[in-house]
């Protein structure tokens, strides 16, 4: 993906991370690639120990240094090579320039101090404001994700769980940042809640114009949020693209199983067809596609590197025998 | 809150009445005649009787026990010890300050010292800080008190003669004591703080704090210590309602005249005022410090806080909204 | 990291492990030692000091400056300061106390006079007459005898603090006083109910004596006002008693001041130390000057040191084996008794339990109490000489058959111990023992149980007077029951013995009667009079005791340090 496009806001290379432990080797992520355009969203969809998280917590470098290391590779902002960066300029960018929702609201939010604190925390450490000037950006954070303003003084164990979530959100986005990395922000949140926060982040993605990349399982997330997509494997990106392509025209044998497993209801079946056998074990070092072992159309010849083919511009495909259109 | 504290003060008084009924009751029916006791197998039977009447020890159980109460906590007589003569009352108020200094102090130093250690460790897991702090934990712990302290007292009285071996003539005289008390409870903290920090380290929300750009320090400081360290700060509070209670092994050996060694002696000899008065004067002491320590729960941990309204309010005006 | 700590485990457990096995080993060695420690003759009433051994330097054993011996016969440096370990808190001043005996109180308030060895020492009484019915005593006081408040004491305050003394106290002189009163300002008159006997005249003159008027205006529990050399200004409870000199001292003649009177030290103060390891250990690092109580273990190093000497007196105790003669149990047979008599062997008791640290008894009294004859010493055979084939005999002329006769005893290590030896001496001529540890409070109330033991070890009081010794077994001055201290009834011994008590009765044939009747009976066996010892500095020329045998710092000699 070495497209010379100038409105690129982030551009990965060839990340690679490891965590050792116990004496093991994890490969986590083996060669990621990918960039994204200012005021898009990039989906990134993988099942779960794919590496998605990782990624996103290397761009932060937040990663828990033992045990995880970043091997090699190199994560631009806007031109600047975070992995290079001295820790004090990092703590600038963090909350600032790039910001992170997490998983799971419930342990997100420090359970002793007032949300709204947290909130302020965030603004003052990047913004020269008094106090009293924070609390108020803060309460106004807080309306814009239709949280009351009295509530600023309450404590996180009496929010629910969607609520808390938009306390995170508001969080994240008080600085302005130009990046949110969402990693899996509704997948602990009910259906109806889901719909709600997506809504608020849509809105004040758009009101700030902030990029996104959006990790998720959900295809119909996806769907609904991404501009481009790319699928992970194995700590690999096996296809990448526009959403249309993705969803359209899939072409690796992975992703063309994903959508596959989807139950659909609507067209009479009856019984599920997830993708036979499971993820490879990632203390095995990675070599030619991981993903033959599973693979219905798997050949001899895919023991070897796979070359990324570019199937259409910019529709990449990590496979020596895509999908053919029908 | 308030409505709180003050049905927990209810209870506490409640508890100190119980305690001392029960204490007298006991003592009541404890084998043994004290006229006996004090006079000694060479009494006439006159004398005998002239006692048992001088200490009202003749008169039904409900009148004594009444008469004790009344005296105990109207009119705050403890009444005499047997075999000193001297009021228990007295006795107590010379005392109580010299062994609550002696556990208070024998605390103090303990999380002073231990939690620090404990923090030190778990921010630096794995590497030889956390390594020194579990061994010196595993050591002290395992060592009983009375050893250290004979230990100190051979080493600093005997060898060096820089400190005093006994008594409580100057504040020279609790810094062994304090010392050889202290330092199995350091161990025991600085354990049970590792361990609590190192839960919270892989807590989301350091990642949260983290990922919004906040120093190193300061996480650790403002947003891993708060909550890593309520549990240790329970466990902390504990031990202070031990404060009066728990230090009769160090006053035994260090020949401190503190209440611990008040009411070991008069178990020995069988001075019933004297057993009585150091245990409600004890209960007293355990109960009210253990009500301060839940308060001060309320204090740090919002949560606890909390509950504690929603308690002692009957519709609950609760707060949580979904 | 597992593994560092797997070896850090496994050294603790083996250190544990360890310590188990050695600790084992060391209960029983405290009786075997025998120290070589040499004790003053203490028969003779030394009231001359050696001026030679005043002079020269430590390892002197001293004589005991025996409270008696004359101020003007003995020379003392006047010392700045002693420091003395005391076992208990004094904690309570007043003069009727029950707690009389602490070491803190003796020396401090005085009583009328002093009785030593038998002998009347005058304190505040300067001289006293007895009738030739010996039913009337009249008594003297010094006219100018002072309280630290300046109050001079009059025969009225002496009949009030003896009235005082048996209200509250129960000295005991009731049974024998028939009135008690002042005939002057300095003259009272005691008249008794029969002519002395033997011993009620210490119980006359031990009390203490205040001013009635500084006892109604201090409360003398916290403020004592004394008659005495020292008066009270420092007290700490729990730790530390401070005596001082009193520059007002009454007696100005030194030809009447007894040793147990005078104040060789300016400053005294006493510490509180219950523990003896402790008490070692303040000696050993200069926090204490003096003290009593040292283990047998610890002994040897004050013993060796530059910096000490030891001084060993006879204990006022003796360890006795009194039988239960009640009716009712197994040693009602008085030839059981001679058997479990002979059976032991008190050598054998001075050797392990005391280590060799006193001496043993031949008769009920140690040898050096008033009364005793020095032949008793010589006889062989009297039950209190060890003869287990005699025991034997004797065992099967009773219809002993094997069963278990109860030994009690407190729970004292020394006791216990005893206990044992006991136990295994009566089992090798076949008589069954079970002893029987009691907790030293209720141990009176079992002992007034007489269907509750059959033999009952203890460390008995022996006085100063033999026939005082045997009172106890044969009448029931003694117990609150109708019968004497091992439950033993003959109205005819009492008569006996109430006759021979009285001063003009008690004559060596009597004695002899009195004792042969004793020893046909077997009524109690008494087994060793051990040694107790106070640590004093080098300084130290002469140690002076009291009545109690309490160390008293004033009445002690010294030199330069």
């Amino acid at each position: 993906m070495m497209s010379e496009k100038n409105d690129n806001l982030l551009s990965v290379r060839d990340l690679v991370v490891e965590y050792t432990s116990g004496g093991e080797i994890i490969h986590a992520v083996n060669g990621v690639s990918f960039e994204l355009e200012k005021g898009k969203t990039l989906g990134l969809v993988g099942e779960t120990g794919a590496g998605k998280t990782t990624i996103a917590k290397s761009i932060l470098r937040v990663l828990l240094s033992p045990p995880a290391k970043v091997k090699s590779g190199e994560i631009l902002l806007e031109g600047t090579d975070l992995l290079k960066v001295r820790e004090d300029e990092m703590l600038k960018i963090r909350g600032a320039k790039i910001s992170m929702i997490f998983q799971d609201p419930m342990t997100a939010l420090n359970p002793t101090m007032t949300i709204g604190n947290q909130i302020a925390e965030g603004i003052r450490l990047h913004n020269d404001v008094s106090a009293l000037e924070a609390e108020k950006m803060a309460i106004d954070m807080l309306q814009s994700v239709r949280i009351m303003e009295e509530r600023f003084h309450e404590y996180p164990f009496q929010f629910s769980g969607g609520m808390k979530q938009r306390v995170v959100i508001a969080m994240a986005l008080a600085c302005k940042p130009k990046l949110l990395l969402a990693d899996e922000p509704t997948t602990a949140l009910d259906v109806t809640i889901q719909a709600q926060v997506l809504d608020t982040m849509r809105d004040l993605r758009n009101q700030l114009g902030t990029s996104m990349i959006l990790i998720t399982h959900d295809l119909g997330i996806v769907a609904e949020n991404c501009d481009t997509v790319a699928v992970i494997y194995a700590g690999q990106i096996v296809e990448s693209g526009s959403k249309e392509d993705i969803f359209d025209h899939a072409s690796h044998p992975y992703t063309v199983g994903l959508f596959h497993s989807l139950p659909m209801w609507a067209m009479g079946e009856k019984r599920l067809h997830p993708i036979d056998g499971l993820p490879p074990d990632p203390r095995i070092e990675p070599n030619g596609c991981m993903f033959r072992f599973r693979c219905p159309r798997a050949t001899k010849a895919c023991e070897a590197t796979v070359p990324n083919a570019e199937l259409t511009s910019g529709h990449f495909c990590r496979c020596i025998a895509p999908k053919e259109e029908v | 809150m308030l409505r709180y504290v003050l049905q927990r003060l209810l209870m506490t008084i409640f508890v100190i009445i119980a305690a001392a009924i029960l204490i007298f009751t006991v003592m009541y029916f404890v084998p043994g005649d004290p006229a006996k006791i004090i006079l000694g197998p060479e009494a006439t039977a006159a004398d005998l009787a002239d006692v048992r009447h001088q200490l009202g020890i003749d008169r039904p159980f409900l009148v004594q026990l009444g008469s004790f109460m009344y005296n105990t906590f109207i009119k705050f007589d403890m009444g005499t010890s047997w075999f000193r003569n001297t009021s228990v009352f007295g006795g107590m108020l010379e005392r109580i300050p010299r062994t609550f200094l002696l556990g208070f102090l024998s605390i103090v130093l303990t999380s002073l010292v231990g939690i620090p250690m404990g923090v030190n460790a778990a921010t630096h897991h794995r590497k030889w800080q956390d390594k020194g702090v579990i061994s010196f934990a595993m050591v002290f712990m395992s060592v009983p008190e009375f050893w250290v302290a004979l230990l100190f007292i051979i080493f600093f009285s005997l060898r060096l003669n820089i400190l005093p071996s006994f008594g409580i003539g100057s504040w020279k005289n609790y810094v062994l004591p304090i010392l050889s008390g202290a330092l199995a409870g350091i161990g025991g903290i600085a354990r049970y703080t590792r361990s609590c920090v190192l839960e919270v380290v892989h807590a989301d929300y350091i990642t949260t704090a983290r990922a919004k750009g906040v120093m190193e320090r300061k996480v650790i400081y403002q947003h891993m210590l708060p909550n890593a360290l309520i549990p240790v700060l329970t466990n902390v509070g504990t031990s202070f309602t031990r404060c009066i209670g728990g230090t009769i092994v160090m006053e035994k050996i260090f020949s401190f005249p503190g209440v611990g060694l008040y009411l070991s002696d008069a178990i020995a000899s069988r001075d019933y005022p004297v057993i009585r008065g150091c245990v409600i004067v004890i209960a007293a002491f355990t109960a009210i410090l253990m009500l301060l320590v839940d308060l001060s729960y309320g204090y740090v941990d919002p949560r606890i806080k909390a509950q504690y309204v929603k308690q002692s309010t009957k519709k609950g005006k609760i707060k949580n909204v979904a | 990291m597992k593994n560092f700590r797997k070896i850090i485990s496994l050294c603790l457990v083996m250190c544990m492990i360890i310590a188990l096995f050695a600790s084992c080993g060391t209960k029983e060695k405290s009786g075997t030692e025998e120290t070589d420690v040499q004790t003053e003759d203490t028969e003779e009433i030394d009231e001359n000091v050696d001026e030679e051994n005043v002079a020269t330097k430590q390892k002197v054993i001293g004589s005991e400056v025996s409270g008696a011996a004359i101020a003007d016969t003995v020379t003392s440096v006047q010392r700045s300061v002693i420091n003395y370990a005391v076992v208990e808190d004094p904690a309570d001043f007043d003069p009727f106390a029950n707690t009389q005996t602490k070491e803190t109180l003796v020396g401090f308030y005085q009583p009328l006079a002093y009785v030593i060895k038998g002998e009347v020492v005058g304190c505040l009484m300067k001289d006293y007459t007895i009738s030739d019915d010996g039913l009337i005593m009249d008594g003297e006081l010094y006219d100018y005898i002072t309280d630290t408040d300046g109050n001079n004491i009059k025969a009225s305050d002496v009949v009030f603090s003896w009235e005082m003394g048996e209200e509250i106290t129960h000295i005991g002189t009731t049974g024998f006083v028939d009135k008690f009163e002042a005939t002057g300002d300095y003259t009272f008159r005691i008249t008794f109910k029969q002519p002395l006997a033997i011993g009620q005249m210490d119980k006359l003159t031990k009390w203490n004596v205040v001013s009635e008027k500084a006892y109604s205006e201090h409360d003398m529990h916290t403020d004592p006002v004394p008659t005495g050399p020292y008066k009270l200004t420092k007290y700490t409870s729990g730790y530390l008693t401070t005596y001082e000199k009193r520059d007002d001292y009454w007696q100005t003649d030194t030809s009447k001041l007894v040793a147990r009177d005078m104040a060789n030290v300016d400053v005294i103060n006493f510490y509180v130390i219950p523990e003896s390891a402790q008490r070692t250990i303040a000696l050993k690092n200069g926090s204490i000057d003096a003290s009593v109580g040292i283990t047998n273990e610890d002994l040897p190093f004050f013993d060796e040191s530059e910096d000490f000497w030891l001084f060993g007196v006879p204990d006022d105790l003796s360890l006795d084996l009194i039988p239960n003669c009640d009716e009712g149990r197994l040693t009602s047979d008085v030839n059981l008794r001679r058997a479990i008599f002979y059976a032991i062997s008190n050598e054998a008791i001075l050797e392990s339990v005391y280590g060799g640290n006193g001496s043993v008894n031949h008769d009920l009294a140690p040898n050096w109490a008033v009364g005793y004859n020095p032949d008793w010493d010589n006889e062989t055979d009297n039950y209190y000489t060890y003869d287990p084939e005699k025991a034997k005999e004797y065992l099967a002329e009773t219809s002993y058959n094997g069963e278990e006769l109860i030994i009690l005893v407190n729970n004292s290590p020394t006791l216990t111990n005893a206990a044992q030896l006991i136990n295994a001496l009566l089992e090798q001529v076949g008589i069954k023992t079970k002893i029987s540890v009691t907790d030293p409070a209720i141990i009176k109330e079992t002992y007034a149980d007489k269907t509750a033991w059959d033999l009952y070890i203890t460390m008995d009081a022996t006085n100063t007077y033999w026939i005082d010794a045997i009172n106890g077994f044969l009448t029931k001055d003694k117990t609150t029951w109708e019968g004497s201290g091992n439950f033993w009834m003959d109205p005819e011994a009492q008569e006996m013995i109430n006759t021979y008590k009285q001063v003009a009765n008690a004559t060596p044939e009597n004695f002899e009667i009195m004792r042969d009747y004793f020893i046909d009976n077997a009524l109690c066996k008494s087994m060793v009079n051990p040694l107790t010892y106070v640590v004093v500095p080098s300084w130290t020329s002469g140690v002076c005791l009291s009545m109690k045998k309490c160390f008293t710092p004033g009445g002690s000699t010294y030199t330069e340090e």
